[in-house]
């Protein structure tokens, strides 16, 4: 047997599993902060909500790279890019997993909205009109976050900007936050065991 | 090489360690046994009492030489405990009517020939008297010679699995056991595959073999938690055995009455050692200080499922209920919350109040249930470790683990556990206190696993089934609640359950992961509805 340095072998492997999994964390964006639970048993997933239920069969994601022996002979740290690249593709795969679920689940519930061409604020006030806010102890609203591709992106920035800056929209908003924040009042008092 | 480890195990077992394993070899010879002693002040010279395949009471008297000869001193020193053994009366509720028994002694060594020659002459006077006495002796030849015969089942014939239980031969024998290789381990030989009904039939008793073998060093340790809980994994996976071939539970009664004695005897020791200590502290107070209440949590939670054993089982167990007050008076408010894994031992406490008709205090304990949970998982800063992780896990996600893997169990905002508690907290009628938590409760998502097969229930990991998820209603009516709470959808349950009810909360115990909603309720209909026939007061006079 050659020798195998096991010990160091065994830290590096840690080491790299832990750089990966924060790699992936770093690159999935809004998601980064989202908690988790761990699947330790079964092959699905199911989610009620109210009457209605949501059905997730479990989701393969795969991400691989090629290391070149002449390439890591010469520079080993060269292992660390390819990590970064492979956990770019997997948070890419673990977005757009979320993003067709969360998506899955909007259609099922009812609050899926439909834009006529480029984003609006009124596509916006629709948006919010459908969701759920709630607010922290001060009042501050906790504001849902925006996932959008680069394109849709920008047309919802441009129609955010033009809530900001014109003054009946920003009315608009604001009657919009308050009945969100009477709903979440609502909620809060009627969460109680009643006869 | 097999042969050698069997030597190996057996000329350093002792009395305790090689007990079980000679009980099961006599099986395999077509004993039946009836007793087991825990090796205290009252053995009275028989270790073992069974029935030989004549039907002739047999009391078996073990002795430890480390390998080495019993000389002719030894057996000048013993030789009160031996006449005690042959001339008091084997008694014993099961046994049936006789006028005389057999008396063997068994080495784990050999004898020297001066000691034999002495027992010789023994015998030889009793016969010259026209008595019936005579004393057989079992040397550690004769013992291999009972296990060579049995080796293809005494150890798992696939290298994966002699590699692990090498592993268990060379643990230290004083950590937690690694229960899903321990589980494995026994799989293989209880679940083999492509066998025979009577080969099924032997690879039950081997697979306890096996687990009294891979336990050897857990039990010299007097590792009492270990043991319990390696002998917990092996009648699951005798009770699986029978749910999932349809056996009947009378097949495996020698099996299952034998494992339930030594687990008793472990708990029995356990508790004995626990009054002995004034704070349950072990070694450096430095690194103890970091898991002390896990400790007494795992403890308490076992003394207390021992006083619902003690009720629960049609065997008299030899502890005084008191003691176990005692010790749940002096220790339990140092138990701790340290994640979902946690609660059964809770619950263990709470039936064992109920048991013992102090339901109020039940009660109390369980709202602390709550509201821990809820704080846990409320408070972001807070990490609320779910049911897959024990004791040990827990410590060290949070003393050693990277902030990376400890971010999801931060933001968790799910519990396995809390409807379950809530549905215990409805039943004890506790409107008012869970009426002034209801805004944080409805705002726990609720979690669950839901197996496809129920046959599935007694594995280690099940593979099919579906990790559900719900939310509790933000207005929810108390009446529907209690109503929620009575139903028990019984046909989730194993078809074996309804036999082995004083051994449910031990699986919660060791299996932490199985604490679904209709087992627990189960449970506590079924305590309830034996409290309510046969009230504490039985066990307060006993």
């Amino acid at each position: 047997m050659l020798p195998e340095f096991s010990r160091v072998r065994e830290q590096l492997d840690t080491q790299q599993r832990e750089f990966f999994t924060s790699a992936v964390r770093m690159y999935s964006g809004v998601f980064r902060d989202a908690g988790y639970s761990v699947m330790h048993e079964g092959n699905g997933l199911v989610s009620y909500y109210d009457d209605l239920v949501h059905t997730s069969p479990m989701k393969k994601m795969t991400a691989s790279f090629t290391l070149d022996i002449a390439e890591i002979k010469n520079n080993p740290l060269l292992i660390y890019e390819h990590l970064l690249a492979m956990a770019k593709e997997m948070a890419d795969q673990q977005v757009s997993m979320s993003v067709q679920t969360i998506s899955e689940v909007t259609e099922l519930v009812g609050n899926k909205h439909v834009s006529k061409g480029t984003v609006t604020p009124e596509d916006i006030f629709a948006i919010y009109e459908k969701v759920e806010i709630s607010f922290q102890p001060n009042g501050q609203p906790n504001m849902p976050s925006i996932v959008a591709g680069e394109l849709m992106g920008a047309q919802i920035n441009a129609a955010l900007l033009q809530i900001k800056e014109n003054a009946a929209y920003t009315q608009r908003f604001q009657e919009i936050l308050e009945t969100k924040r009477m709903q979440w009042y609502d909620r809060e008092n009627n969460r109680k065991l009643v006869d | 090489m097999i042969e050698r480890i069997i030597e190996n195990w057996l000329t350093n077992s002792s009395e305790r360690s090689f007990q079980l394993p000679f009980c099961y070899l006599l099986i395999q010879d077509g004993y039946t046994i009836i007793h087991l002693t825990r090796h205290c002040g009252m053995e009275w010279g028989k270790d073992v009492i069974a029935i030989d395949p004549e039907g002739v009471p047999t009391g078996f008297q073990l002795k430890d030489v480390k390998g080495g000869r019993y000389k002719l001193r030894d057996w000048q020193q013993d030789i009160n405990q031996f006449y005690q053994a042959i001339y008091t009366p084997l008694t014993h509720p099961s046994l049936p009517l006789h006028d005389r028994h057999r008396s063997v002694f068994v080495l784990n060594g050999d004898m020297d020939e001066e000691a034999f020659n002495a027992i010789h002459v023994q015998n030889e006077q009793w016969r010259k008297q026209n008595l019936h006495y005579k004393i057989e002796v079992i040397v550690k030849g004769q013992f291999l010679d009972m296990a060579f015969r049995n080796k293809d089942h005494f150890v798992p014939t696939e290298l994966a699995d002699f590699k692990a239980l090498l592993e268990f031969r060379i643990d230290s024998g004083d950590q937690f056991l690694d229960k899903k290789k321990f589980s494995d381990l026994l799989t293989a030989i209880i679940h083999k595959e492509d066998i025979t009904k009577q080969g099924q039939r032997r690879a039950l008793s081997s697979g306890a073999l096996l687990c009294a073998l891979a336990l050897t060093n857990y039990s010299e340790k007097k590792n009492h938690w270990a043991v319990i809980e390696g002998w917990t994994i092996y009648q699951t996976q005798l009770l699986g055995y029978c749910e999932s071939t349809g056996t009947s539970l009378a097949s495996c009664k020698e099996e299952l009455r034998l494992t339930e004695e030594i687990i008793t005897n472990s708990l029995i020791d356990l508790c004995e050692e626990i009054k002995g200590h004034q704070y349950l502290y072990v070694g450096n107070l430095n690194q103890d200080a970091f898991v002390y209440k896990y400790r007494v949590t795992i403890l308490m939670g076992l003394m207390a499922y021992l006083g619902i054993r003690k009720y629960l089982s049609a065997d008299l167990i030899d502890v005084q209920l008191e003691d176990i007050d005692e010790i749940l008076a002096r220790h339990a408010g140092d138990m701790i919350i340290w994640g979902e894994a946690s609660i059964s031992f809770y619950l263990c406490v709470y039936w064992y109040r109920k048991v013992r008709g102090a339901s109020a205090d039940g009660d109390k304990l369980l709202i602390q249930v709550v509201d821990n949970i809820l704080g846990l998982i409320l408070t972001p800063s807070l990490a609320f470790p779910d049911l897959y992780y024990d004791a040990e896990d827990t410590i060290l996600l949070r003393l050693i683990v990277s902030p990376e893997q400890m971010n999801g169990f931060l933001n968790r905002r799910s519990a396995y556990t809390l409807e379950t508690v809530i549905h215990l907290a409805a039943l004890d009628n506790m409107r008012e206190a869970l009426t002034q938590r209801w805004n944080p409760i409805s705002k726990v998502q609720v979690e669950y696993f839901e197996m496809t097969n129920k046959q599935d229930f007694y594995k280690w990991r099940i593979p099919n089934g579906q990790h559900v998820t719900k939310q509790l209603k933000e207005t929810q009516s108390w009446a529907a609640l209690v109503l929620q709470a009575q139903q028990v959808d019984e046909q989730k349950l194993p078809d074996t359950w309804l036999a082995n009810a004083a051994f449910i909360p031990l699986l919660l115990l060791v299996y932490p992961h199985r604490f679904k909603r209709e087992v627990i309720l189960w449970f506590n209909a079924h305590l309830q509805q034996q409290l309510s026939r046969e009230p504490y007061h039985r066990l307060a006079q006993s």
